[in-house]
């Protein structure tokens, strides 16, 4: 594709603006003396102006078909491991000693490397986010949410746990989808220190797009699950992602 | 709450960073062709750019700065999706779906018809050719952005714009070919 003695690379460069006047004015004088050359310019432009206009009315949208490739339970896990942070600028958090928390039963290590100073009473305080539909997520973000608290209602130290959906982990507290409303109502009476929140965003979306959504009773709605984890972080909460 | 507050960047700023959600969701968009994921992308670059807002030392170098996460965080989740050597090379069929998730919402075909060849290119010269196309960013920018050569850049954005012509042309609608019937004659 090389056309005269200029490289592709060259015609890109020249096309995006990436020469100076000097070169443009070289390549200019090529181009005037060479039809080829001048066809496949325009066609560049072109395909530019096309990619554009293929992506300028792109809207934030929630996708009903969104699939990611699940490798099991231990990658679930692994995930949460990978994506756990910890905020809030007090020692507190720090994720050491976290085999001394007499933890639940479904609690894994990612959540129960939230934990306590010894001897701090302070109220801990961790919003989870849940963000797609996946079984295993839906049952790993209920298993870790009630093991942790459970930890640390059975030690008797004072926790706070909000646990935010957005995308398709909505699913989880929508009435008509859910199929963990019984067990959502009785961690919700167990565990007066749980909140359940949903994004106001993807909410909005969803009915913006025709869909009845009715969320379980006492589920909070959050202006943005964005704006509600960085809230709480600013704020000193713990912030783990399932 | 206003993202701004999040970076604890002066009010001068908060009109930017607003405005780049959207910017931030059609470049992660245009990378994956999903609405979920893009938003699960931009979502996530925000809270980590909250993170290491302390990184950002010129907020005039926002918009590079937040396009960089948002490739680290593409890149994070190939990594746990599935394991792969060259993020040039690999073409992520698994999102470039026949059909993208605006079909149903009866686009234009020539939209349908980009966004498809798009999403056949692989992912590292689809996001050279989107950085530089769609977001117009100079190739150096785009060498920051992604953490590559700036030659890497411009090699990538040669095979993508070659790939672009001639997925373009194989997905022309086909035209009907007018036969001219024959008329027998004795």
């Amino acid at each position: 594709m090389e056309h005269t003695n200029l490289s592709d690379e060259h015609i890109n460069s020249f096309i995006d603006n990436q020469l100076d006047s000097n070169e443009k004015i070289s390549v200019l004088n090529v181009i005037s003396q060479d039809e080829k050359l001048r066809e496949k310019i325009c066609e560049i432009y072109a395909h530019k102006e096309m990619l554009k206009h293929a992506y300028e009315n792109v809207i934030e949208n929630v996708n009903t078909d969104y699939k990611v490739k699940r490798q099991g339970v231990n990658s679930i896990r692994a995930m949460a491991a990978a994506l756990i942070l910890f905020f809030g600028g007090t020692s507190g958090w720090l994720v050491h000693n976290w085999k001394d928390l007499p933890i639940g039963n479904g609690t894994t290590p990612e959540l129960a490397g939230i934990q306590h100073i010894e001897g701090n009473s302070e109220t801990r305080k961790v919003i989870v986010q849940i963000a797609n539909s996946d079984p295993m997520h839906l049952n790993a973000v209920l298993d870790e949410t009630e093991g942790l608290l459970d930890g640390y209602k059975r030690i008797n130290r004072p926790i706070q746990v909000e646990v935010i959906a957005n995308n398709r982990g909505l699913d989880l507290l929508r009435t008509d989808v859910t199929t963990y409303s019984k067990r959502i109502a009785s961690m919700q009476e167990k565990y007066p220190n749980l909140n359940f929140l949903v994004c106001g965003q993807t909410l909005a979306k969803l009915r913006n797009s025709g869909t009845n959504v009715q969320l379980l009773p006492h589920t909070l709605i959050a202006k943005s699950a964005t704006d509600q984890i960085h809230k709480r972080i600013q704020q000193g909460w713990g912030y783990v992602r399932i | 709450m206003k993202i701004l507050t999040l970076f604890g960047i002066t009010g001068r700023l908060q009109t930017q960073v607003d405005q780049m959600r959207p910017k931030l969701y059609r470049l992660a968009y245009s990378w994956c062709h999903n609405s979920a994921l893009a938003d699960d992308l931009v979502q996530e670059t925000l809270i980590k750019a909250l993170k290491n807002e302390s990184q950002l030392r010129d907020p005039a170098l926002m918009k590079s700065w937040l396009f960089s996460i948002l490739a680290n965080c593409l890149r994070d989740h190939f990594r746990k999706s599935r394991e792969m050597d060259d993020i040039d090379e690999l073409e992520d069929f698994l999102y470039a779906s026949e059909t993208t998730p605006e079909d149903e919402l009866s686009q234009a075909q020539i939209i349908l018809r980009v966004r498809s060849a798009v999403a056949k290119l692989p992912v590292g010269q689809r996001q050279v050719l989107t950085l530089v196309d769609l977001e117009e960013l100079s190739y150096i920018e785009v060498a920051e952005v992604l953490g590559v050569p700036i030659g890497t850049v411009m090699s990538r954005l040669c095979r993508a714009r070659i790939a672009m012509k001639s997925l373009l042309r194989e997905l022309e609608p086909i035209k009907t070919i007018q036969i001219n019937k024959l008329r027998s004659v004795k």
